[in-house]
């Protein structure tokens, strides 16, 4: 599952949340005031009920109250008890537990007493409610206590209260399964969007993205299409550029040769042999450098796929090129693979070019039976091949414009040099994602370091 | 020996044909595809595959299923595309521009020697430097001053190169594609190692002289 998808779902299942609680909460309470209420109210009328029986002050009446206490206890969890004025109970009701409690103290000063506490008749915590009994003249003849416990309503709520979370919970989960339909549905065209782009990238310029989906996809596919057109409108351009050029070019490079030829058959005074293999020289020269530039240029119109290569095989097989050249020049070649296993990832063919560019420089600059370096090893994610020299070395002015077309270094490369072997190093590396840098080596000479995207096994 | 040269740039055709008149060959030029297959048969055609009537490889094609006549494709794209297309289609050998009249002829002997052995010149062996080298083409051999020289295949073909152009200046390009068949950009160290070999197998009896800014050019007392 993509990231954006897990944002949206979450958020989905967030926002149903925050609605569920929005709704739930406040009505949980309003509840919980509404079931304390009702039994407030009942107990109310039940002690007003037995208050009236206390005041009429008779036996008959007593005799009901003690039933009616009675009857109370038996078909509600809660107690009534009553005392009278002196602190004694009402025959033939028995003697209450603490009789002279805040509650009966308040309702026998004439107040009405209801408090939800810790309730000693029932021995729990509870609602305890006091009211005293007048007889006719308005005199506190005694009080009425009723202790009602408030377990029963506890267990009440939770039972709502936990009915409420499972509910919750069950819509919560269906609010994140619809979440992650609607986010695949919502993604897909990004998805679409990136396979798209990846085809792109490795070099199908006609890849093209389904303009569907939602209006912002929609103007994305239409942009990135637009680009990918403009894309395969530019590199065709150049392509066919590169096609004309070396053609036109090369065209009156020939008939110049051809001339200076003729012209060298059919004279025979020795400075003028002289100056027509100068004249040659150049135009040889020439058409170097229209090679070099079409090379370079086809070079940056050039998209590929990378591949992983395996580079201590890739040098292996360069060193073993090269060892015949070095060895002419005394010049010993020396690997330093750190990873005999690590890839790189580098466009078929790009590697060896760069390699060769970078070697050929090295061997040439190289005084007689020294050494060239070529090292590779593993820095984060990077495939790093560093190609060392025991040569004059470059300062930092030299190292800092190595990389630009047509420079060259002073009495380094020899005149035949086009100036422009690291222009495409550093153009080959750099569309395969990488990075090339100089440093000056441990030995003083020139260090070359190609930093590629670590490969991957298939 | 008539050579057809197809080409539609009018300096390389005046150039091209002075230069190889000189060297006894009789050129006639055409400028189209149209003209070159309507004209008469030559015994060697060079082709330039930018023609502005038709392609140039559909020209070879035709050429080539009328008769065996020697054909060397000339083109000013060195792509190894239209080189292997070229080959395949029938061509003897793929030359890129720009070449010089010298570089041009070494190649046609080498067509000319290769496709019809029978008709080349001699008992197929050349005598160079008063007889004290002496390369049997047919034989793939090569012998100094009587005794036979141990080359490698690439070094033969080297010499054998440069031999079809004795005294003639050729550039590394044109030796990379002749010898190694291959036309590339960039460092041609695999020659110089080559060049090398050469020189120290050949001792006095043959100089192969670096000819600065150009490439090499082989040199014979005779």
């Amino acid at each position: 599952m993509s990231s954006l998808n897990r944002r949206l779902v979450v958020s989905y299942v967030l926002l149903v949340a925050i609605a569920i609680a929005a709704f739930t909460i406040p009505v949980a309470f309003v509840l919980t005031g509404q079931l304390r209420g009702d039994v407030e109210t009942s107990v109310k009328r039940e002690a007003d009920a037995a208050a009236l029986l206390l005041s009429t002050g008779d036996a008959p009446s007593w005799q009901a109250l003690a039933r009616l206490a009675e009857a109370y206890e038996a078909e509600t969890p809660g107690r009534l008890d009553a005392v009278l004025a002196t602190g004694a109970a009402p025959a033939p009701m028995s003697a209450p537990a603490a009789p002279d409690d805040h509650a009966f103290r308040t309702a026998l000063a004439g107040q009405v007493s209801m408090d939800w506490e810790y309730a000693p008749a029932i021995g729990e915590d509870g609602l305890v409610l006091a009211v005293p009994a007048r007889d006719n003249t308005g005199r506190v003849v005694g009080a009425i206590r009723v202790s009602y416990p408030s377990a029963p309503l506890d267990a009440r709520q939770l039972q709502i209260w936990g009915f409420r979370a499972i509910l919750a919970v069950a819509v919560l989960v269906v609010a994140a399964f619809l979440g992650a339909f609607f986010a695949r549905r919502l993604t897909r065209p990004f998805r679409e969007l990136n396979k798209m782009a990846g085809r792109l990238r490795d070099g199908d310029l006609t890849a093209r993205a389904e303009e569907s989906g939602p209006v912002e996809t929609r103007t994305l596919a239409r942009t990135l299409n637009n680009a990918a057109e403009t894309i395969d409108t530019l590199v065709r351009a150049q392509r066919s550029f590169i096609a004309d050029a070396s053609h036109q070019l090369r065209t009156p490079l020939t008939a110049l040769r051809l001339s200076l030829d003729n012209i060298a058959d059919g004279v025979d005074d020795p400075f003028a042999h002289e100056d027509i293999t100068q004249a040659t020289a150049e135009v040889v020269r020439m058409s170097r450098l229209v090679n070099g530039l079409l090379t370079l240029a086809k070079a940056e119109a050039t998209i590929s796929a990378p591949e992983s290569l395996n580079v201590a095989e890739l040098i292996g097989q360069r060193l073993d090129a090269w060892r015949g050249v070095a060895a002419d020049r005394g010049v010993e070649l020396n690997p330093d693979h750190a990873d005999a296993e690590l890839l790189a990832l580098a466009s078929p063919g790009s590697l060896e070019q760069v390699l060769d560019n970078v070697l050929s420089n090295a061997i040439e600059v190289s005084p007689d039976r020294a050494v060239v370096t070529v090292s590779s090893r593993r820095e984060q994610d990077r495939a790093v091949i560093e190609v060392c020299d025991q040569g004059p070395g470059m300062t930092e002015s030299e190292r800092s414009r190595a990389f630009d077309r047509f420079w060259r270094g002073q009495g380094r490369t020899g005149p035949s040099g086009s100036g422009l072997g690291l222009a495409i190093v550093k153009q080959l590396v750099t569309d395969d994602g990488g990075t090339v840098g100089l440093d000056t080596g441990p030995a003083g000479g020139l260090c070359v370091r190609i930093a590629l995207p670590f490969g991957h096994r298939r | 020996m008539r050579v057809l040269l197809v080409e539609d740039d009018q300096p390389i055709i005046d150039s091209l044909r002075r230069g190889l008149a000189r060297y006894g060959y009789d050129v006639t030029a055409v400028r189209t595809g149209a003209e070159a297959l309507a004209a008469e048969p030559a015994d060697l055609v060079l082709l330039d595959l930018g023609l502005p009537d038709m392609d140039g490889l559909d020209v070879c094609r035709e050429l080539r299923s009328r008769g065996d006549v020697p054909i060397i494709v000339i083109s000013a794209r060195a792509d190894e595309v239209d080189r292997v297309v070229g080959l395949e289609i029938g061509a003897d050998d793929y030359v890129s521009k720009p070449f010089g009249v010298r570089e041009v002829i070494a190649r046609m002997r080498a067509v000319l020697r290769r496709v019809r052995p029978a008709e080349a010149a001699g008992p197929g062996e050349e005598s160079l430097a008063s007889g004290r080298l002496v390369i049997d083409r047919r034989a793939r051999r090569v012998h100094l001053d009587g005794t036979e020289l141990a080359l490698a295949p690439k070094e033969y073909d080297l010499l054998s190169f440069l031999a079809e152009a004795p005294g003639a200046a050729l550039t590394r390009e044109q030796i990379m594609e002749a010898v190694w068949d291959a036309n590339w950009f960039g460092p041609t160290k695999t020659l110089d190692v080559h060049i090398g070999a050469l020189r120290r197998k050949l001792g006095d009896a043959a100089v192969v002289e670096t000819v600065r800014g150009v490439g090499f050019r082989l040199v014979v007392d005779q």
